[in-house]
């Protein structure tokens, strides 16, 4: 039953991008942010067999290989959007009635509205974190997708854990964040995650997710839509990481500030789309009003690739141009954070998913 | 000479009579805004330009303009000078609640009388360059009410309006609870429709009763024929004070010689009742105010056309999602659109409401020839906010860059019917000003500094 969902999600995927995959492309004389490293000037990037084959000035193309000309535009890598429920229907990521869902894999309901997983691939994300709803303690495993290909990175890529009111129900178990708490513990006690998200409202509920990290030796990030400005703070020197809502959706000043606040109390920090709240497209959108509050723009631009890939456990694969990693890149008409730049093509395992001019 | 009237103010002053002298004009307060690139909306940049303020409106720009004496200097070297922006889509200063009046049909409401002027929202909205903005009553109803343009202030208790009937703001196919079907919509342009035409017969009964009237009048005065012509056409005006005078009990001294006999005279016509909802559509009608129509689908934009082009109104498309499927359509009547929202993101995501919503919409529009204002359409008063990057996604999906800093500037001005106030800067208009140091389209480059009314409300903290 899941492979079929994921083999439609292939199927559709195949249909939109242009070229067959094995074929080899050269984008060639681009401005290109590695994020891993320096950007480099009149840079070449080599992409055979869906990987990153090399990069550099001098790298040329072998015989049979198409260039794409990307002279005067950037390359960048595939953005990574750490949490969101893209093409699902709404509702279908909230299974509340079971307050613990080990096994309740976000997967399964993926595919379900194809529209939106179609407009996606114009926006530049290529990766993202498939995540349950909030409805359980306990919501389930978070799977790190790609759009496109439909590749998943990693079924169990995070046990998705809910801290935040919405987990505690009036007409079961449990009933109170005492009794969240709890049940978590106890899900805890019985299996080890190798990764977790943990959504929390407010600062006291991040604390309690610092706690259990904490008590637990738990890989964890903190997911708020509400991050109060004191959670710098808190999760200063925990090894706990930040998962931001999208800006467009908090735009008091004070949350345009918190990625800065936190990246300088040296939490490592991602954006997220949580689509459907709100519009893949704008994961940059983020990190660019982010820089206007005084974000660094290296820092937001790792926030939304190396970073927040790194934060949902697939940087071995995503996130940076690098020799080996997927070649997941995207060409834009100018700086990546300047909103104004348009993005020309995206390609997702060497696969173009998307080219501005053929629409 | 004004020593002198000074002079004579201070003695007279501790006596008690300041009262009944005349008042000291105030000094003029004078700013000039210096050295920068000023981007007027109007005309090409003026490098190295000058913008002179006087007590809070625009007096002079241009290359080399005479500063007064005593004037405050800002010196805008290197930085780029451009009018204040407005969202033409904005829920500053209004409470959610405060936009679910659902009265259908409910013309005369004002969103002026739901506005918190002690808000503090526009402290940060102001900071992002936004100095004015459009708020719009709800979409709950089908005619919601008159629209406002107001500044963006700080929240003291003052918000200085602009306009406060900008437009009466409609909605065709605007889901509201689960009425979410074709039929609803067609109910919406049925009933849209219908309260025209009342207002139509509204306006006609009126127009009707005044023809009455003035027969009425004309028959129950006293003739003239007696007059020779020229004396007549002479004491024209006269004649008609006097029918007027013809009313009050005794006002008229030729009556009684003039009376007619009771049965040739006619009656009275009947009055029409008043009704302010529909005198606000007959405004509409009479295009003294524009119907602003918010639709996103195809079939509610094309409904929207249909009545502009059965009643000849000034439309003007609100939203307009799917415009960029139909741009020819809209191009032919000349009906310009607020596009909004540029990103969903602001938005509650539905397909249902917005349709085959495309950040390119903007750019179509405006490449067919559409006069594209741009709003935010965001769901809390804080989007405002996002006026900047709202007009960059357009560039980013087509829209030329010229084009979009119009359509955060002039267009909306012009389409709000507000641009002899703000959106440009030139003589007269208030002096709504930003001064940036770098591209006025990157959201990463912050504000430097803004004037409302020749006041410098922000102005950003030197970094470190």
């Amino acid at each position: 039953m899941r492979a079929s969902l994921i083999s439609a999600t292939i199927s559709i995927a195949t249909l939109l991008a242009g070229i067959a995959a094995s074929e080899d492309l050269l984008i060639s004389g681009g401005t290109v942010w590695t994020v891993s490293g320096a950007v480099l000037a009149d840079a070449n990037v080599l992409i055979a067999d869906g990987k990153i084959a090399a990069v550099g000035p001098d790298v040329s193309a072998p015989d049979g290989a198409r260039v794409i000309d990307a002279s005067g535009r950037h390359v960048v890598p595939g953005l990574v959007d750490a949490h969101s429920h893209l093409g699902v229907r709404v509702g279908e990521l909230d299974e509340g009635v079971t307050p613990a869902l080990t096994d309740a894999w976000a997967l399964d309901a993926l595919g379900a509205d194809r529209d939106a997983l179609e407009r996606a691939m114009s926006s530049g994300v290529t990766t993202l974190l498939l995540s349950p709803g909030n409805s359980s303690p306990v919501a389930g495993p978070c799977a790190a997708v790609k759009l496109g290909s439909g590749a998943v990175l990693n079924q169990t890529a995070a046990l998705k854990l809910v801290l935040s009111e919405s987990a505690a129900w009036w007409d079961r178990d449990p009933t109170s964040l005492p009794g969240v708490l709890n049940l978590i513990r106890e899900t805890l006690d019985a299996i080890d995650p190798v990764r977790v998200q943990i959504f929390c409202d407010g600062a006291s509920e991040v604390e309690r997710a610092v706690q259990l990290a904490d008590q637990f030796d738990l890989d964890a990030a903190v997911v708020a839509i509400d991050l109060p400005t004191q959670v710098a703070a808190v999760l200063s020197g925990t090894g706990v990481s930040a998962i931001i809502a999208p800006l467009g959706l908090t735009p008091e000043e004070r949350f345009l500030a918190g990625a800065r606040e936190l990246t300088e109390a040296g939490v490592k920090v991602a954006f997220s789309s949580m689509a459907p709240s709100s519009d893949p497209h704008d994961l940059r959108t983020s990190a660019a009003l982010a820089v206007g509050a005084g974000l660094s723009a290296d820092a937001a631009l790792r926030a939304i690739t190396l970073d927040a890939a790194e934060i949902i456990g697939v940087a071995d694969r995503v996130g940076s141009i690098e020799t080996g990693k997927d070649a997941d890149v995207a060409i834009y008409s100018g700086d990546p954070l300047d909103l104004t730049s348009a993005i020309e093509l995206v390609i997702v395992d060497g696969d173009i998913i998307y080219e501005r001019d053929a629409k | 000479m004004r020593f002198v009237v000074a002079a004579a103010l201070l003695i007279l002053a501790p006596i008690g009579w300041a009262d009944d002298a005349p008042e000291e004009p105030k000094p003029q307060r004078i700013v000039a805004i210096e050295g920068g690139t000023v981007l007027t909306m109007t005309g090409a940049p003026v490098e190295n330009g000058t913008v002179v303020i006087t007590d809070g409106k625009i007096t002079a720009v241009g290359v080399g303009v005479e500063v007064p004496d005593g004037a405050e200097r800002i010196d805008a070297t290197g930085k780029t000078v451009m009018p204040g922006l407005i969202d033409a889509f904005s829920r500053l200063y209004i409470y959610p609640q405060d936009l679910s009046e659902g009265s259908a049909i409910a013309a005369d409401l004002r969103v002026i009388d739901g506005i918190d002027p002690y808000s503090d929202d526009g402290e940060e909205v102001i900071q992002h360059g936004v100095t004015s903005v459009h708020v719009l009553p709800g979409s709950r109803g089908l005619i919601a009410g008159l629209s406002a343009v107001v500044k963006v202030g700080a929240g003291d208790g003052s918000v200085e309006v602009v306009s406060d009937a900008v437009a009466t703001r409609g909605q065709i196919g605007i889901p509201s609870g689960s009425s979410t079907s074709s039929l609803a919509k067609l109910g919406n342009y049925t009933s849209i429709r219908e309260a025209l035409l009342g207002a139509r017969d509204y306006q006609f009964g009126w127009e009707k009763y005044e023809r009455q009237l003035s027969e009425y009048d004309r028959k129950t005065s006293p003739p003239d024929e007696e007059d020779g012509d020229e004396e007549e056409d002479a004491e024209g005006e006269d004649v008609e004070e006097d029918e007027d005078a013809d009313e009050k009990p005794g006002g008229d001294e030729k009556k009684p010689k003039e009376k007619k006999p009771d049965a040739e005279k006619p009656d009275r016509p009947k009055k029409p009742g008043i009704d302010h909802g529909k005198d606000v559509l007959v405004r509409a009608l009479k295009r003294e105010i524009p119907l602003l129509i918010e639709a996103h689908r195809v079939p509610d934009i094309l409904n929207a056309l249909r009545l502009d082009d059965e009643f000849d109104i000034d439309l003007v498309l609100l939203g307009c999602s799917e415009g960029h499927r139909i741009a020819a359509e809209i191009t032919r009547r000349e009906v310009p659109v607020i596009v909004g929202p540029v990103s969903l993101s602001v938005a509650r995501p539905s397909r249902i409401r917005y349709g085959d919503h495309s950040r390119a919409n903007a750019a179509i529009l405006a490449e067919a020839g559409v006069t594209v204002a741009l709003g935010v359409g965001g769901e809390v008063a804080l989007h405002s906010k996002l006026t900047r990057a709202s007009a960059a996604i357009a560039v980013a999906n087509g829209l030329s860059r010229q084009a979009a800093l119009e359509a955060i500037t002039i267009r909306p001005a012009e389409v709000l019917g507000v641009a002899d106030r703000v959106g440009s800067l030139a003589e007269g208009r208030d002096a709504d000003i930003l001064i940036l140091s770098g591209d006025p389209l990157d959201v990463r480059s912050p504000v430097d500094a803004v004037l409302v009314g020749g006041e410098v409300v922000f102005e950003r903290e030197a970094d470190g």
